[in-house]
């Protein structure tokens, strides 16, 4: 009877303090695991780790992509870009042929020459950045109004003009042009955000014709080369992703211990293309309110 | 009567030694199932650390970089969220659930490993009528949450994996029991919540519109010049993000998104 006491006294003693070396071999074991898992994941981790900013953010290219394609899928009011003439220095033809000559000359009636350019479609190429083919389709009408001083007599001898101004009229005619024009996308870092800008690097010309019968001066065809300039057609901020102004807390949700507010001041590190999308890199400072 | 004698004897050191045994087991059985306890815990820690590991490792074989599958990334460095706790240095506050004790906060940092989000938190529990203190080292493990209700915000929730208790009073260092025992085994998880929580708020819809502008134009035409304004509509609205995948690496928490 004694001794079974003791054996079940040695017997806990034993499993008791075995338990706790049992754990030290379980912990040991482990953490030769872990060294071995560390070492297999270093190579695959490397690539992905950032380590000369604060905050990152990528946009992937096909996404990028996408939301160009999208635009096609607008409705046409949302594709649709319209032009209203405010001014007009100069005629369009000017034949009036000085004080000696007979002739004519033609002028937008009070401003009314109003087009639209639809954007058909945009394509995009990604080549380290975004290069977009915008093919659209132009139409507009045109209000003229032609001068002409007419010949004194019916006869092709007769070289002498009417006395007085002439005769004037005034016609609509419609124009029509299909062109395509390039822009890219180029974002630059200023001051403490991003700027994106969609930027037609060359003047593109679309090549109108007014064509239109103006009595005794015949059929005449002006030449309206509509000069799309050079330049920024969009530009804007990059959206924020991160606030500005956050919160750190202590304790439970309803009865804080501690609440601070901080004001993260963002300083932008570097914007590019990269192979796989856009990369923002931004540095940042924490200023405690 | 010798024999009977010698009986007595006999038996008389195997119930001390029984006793005696029992009495050690009851003394020490509190240390001990401490010491125990923070080897078990120090043995969860590593499975939780392994199992985040090996999780990583699978998730890197099948996708070598995890932007590829999604729209968006956005990377926050470890050196701007320890930054961030900072603010929550050398913070106390009474302990509820245990009379006259008060805790301090000396720091939290954050210390990523590669899949584990690991957190540790220097603190202090201190008796203020007996004048006894606990000094705790408790690693903890980030949670990144964002509820799918609201994407506004990612909460950072700290789950304590492993304590590491000293106790002190006056200038002893002593072994601990009670209040601290308790501390330490029972009532650790709820203490978590008056751990910091920290919010990342992140829009939840981003604003990709285009606002309409006017342009003029002014641009030849026969013998003259045409000038006017080109009126451009505006395009674009509002997306949705969904958060698709987060690691927490040695460098910091990556978020992998996709718009809706």
């Amino acid at each position: 009877m004694q001794k079974k006491i003791l054996m079940v006294v040695l017997l806990f003693l034993g499993s008791f303090f075995m338990s706790g070396s049992n754990l030290d071999d379980q912990i040991t074991q482990r953490e030769k695991e872990i060294k071995i898992l560390k070492d297999k994941l270093e190579p695959m981790v490397t690539p992905i780790l950032v380590k000369d900013c604060h905050l990152r953010l990528w946009i992937s290219k096909q996404w990028l992509a996408s939301m160009i394609n999208s635009y096609n899928r607008l409705p046409l009011p949302q594709r649709r870009y319209t032009f209203q003439m405010t001014q007009g220095i100069g005629r369009l033809k000017d034949q009036w042929g000085g004080g000696l000559g007979c002739g004519f000359y033609v002028e937008v009636d009070s401003n009314r020459f109003h087009m639209a350019l639809t954007v058909d479609s945009l394509k995009n190429q990604w080549q380290n950045g975004i290069a977009i083919e915008t093919h659209f389709n132009l139409r507009g009408r045109v209000q003229l109004h032609g001068h002409v001083r007419g010949f004194a007599c019916p006869f092709k001898s007769c070289r002498d003009c009417t006395v007085g101004g002439g005769f004037g009229t005034r016609v609509g005619t419609d124009i029509s042009a299909h062109s395509s024009l390039s822009i890219r996308l180029h974002l630059k870092k200023q001051g403490n955000t991003f700027q994106y800008q969609l930027i037609q690097d060359h003047e593109t010309i679309v090549p109108l014709t007014l064509r239109f019968h103006l009595n005794r001066a015949g059929n005449i065809a002006i030449s309206v080369p509509f000069k799309l300039p050079a330049g920024i057609w969009f530009h804007g901020k990059l959206p924020e992703f991160l606030e500005y102004r956050n919160l750190v807390k202590i304790g439970s949700i309803s009865k804080p211990i501690l609440s601070k507010k901080y004001r993260l001041i963002l300083l932008p590190h570097r914007i590019r293309f990269i192979q796989s999308g856009l990369e923002l890199k931004v540095n940042a400072k924490i200023e405690w309110l | 009567m010798i024999f009977i004698r010698k009986r007595e004897k006999k038996t008389v050191p195997v119930y001390t030694i029984i006793i005696f045994i029992l009495a050690l087991i009851a003394v020490n059985c509190s240390a001990c199932s401490t010491t125990r306890q923070i080897k078990q815990q120090r043995l969860n820690l590593l499975n939780v650390k392994y199992e985040n590991l090996k999780a990583l490792r699978s998730l890197l074989a099948t996708q070598s970089d995890p932007e590829i599958s999604c729209d968006f990334s956005l990377f926050i460095s470890t050196e701007k969220i320890n930054q961030v706790l900072t603010g929550v240095d050398n913070v106390s506050g009474l302990l509820t659930g245990i009379k006259e004790a008060v805790f301090h906060i000396n720091s939290i940092r954050t210390h990523f490993d590669d899949g584990f989000p690991g957190v540790t938190i220097i603190a202090w529990v201190e008796h203020t009528r007996y004048k006894f203190r606990v000094d705790l080292e408790l690693t903890a493990v980030l949670e990144l949450r964002i509820p799918s209700n609201d994407l506004s915000k990612a909460t950072i929730k700290v789950h304590v994996k492993e304590v590491v208790p000293k106790a002190r009073w006056g200038f002893l260092k002593f072994k601990f029991r009670g209040f601290i025992k308790d501390l330490i085994h029972l009532k650790i998880n709820s203490y978590i919540q008056l751990l910091p929580e920290l919010s990342f708020p992140l829009k939840s819809e981003i604003d990709l519109k285009l606002p309409a502008q006017t342009k003029t134009l002014n641009f030849n035409a026969g013998d003259g010049r045409i000038i006017g304004n080109l009126f451009v509509p505006a395009v674009g609205g509002r997306k949705t993000l969904k958060v698709k995948q987060i690691l927490f690496l040695s460098d910091g928490v990556h978020v992998y998104l996709n718009f809706k």
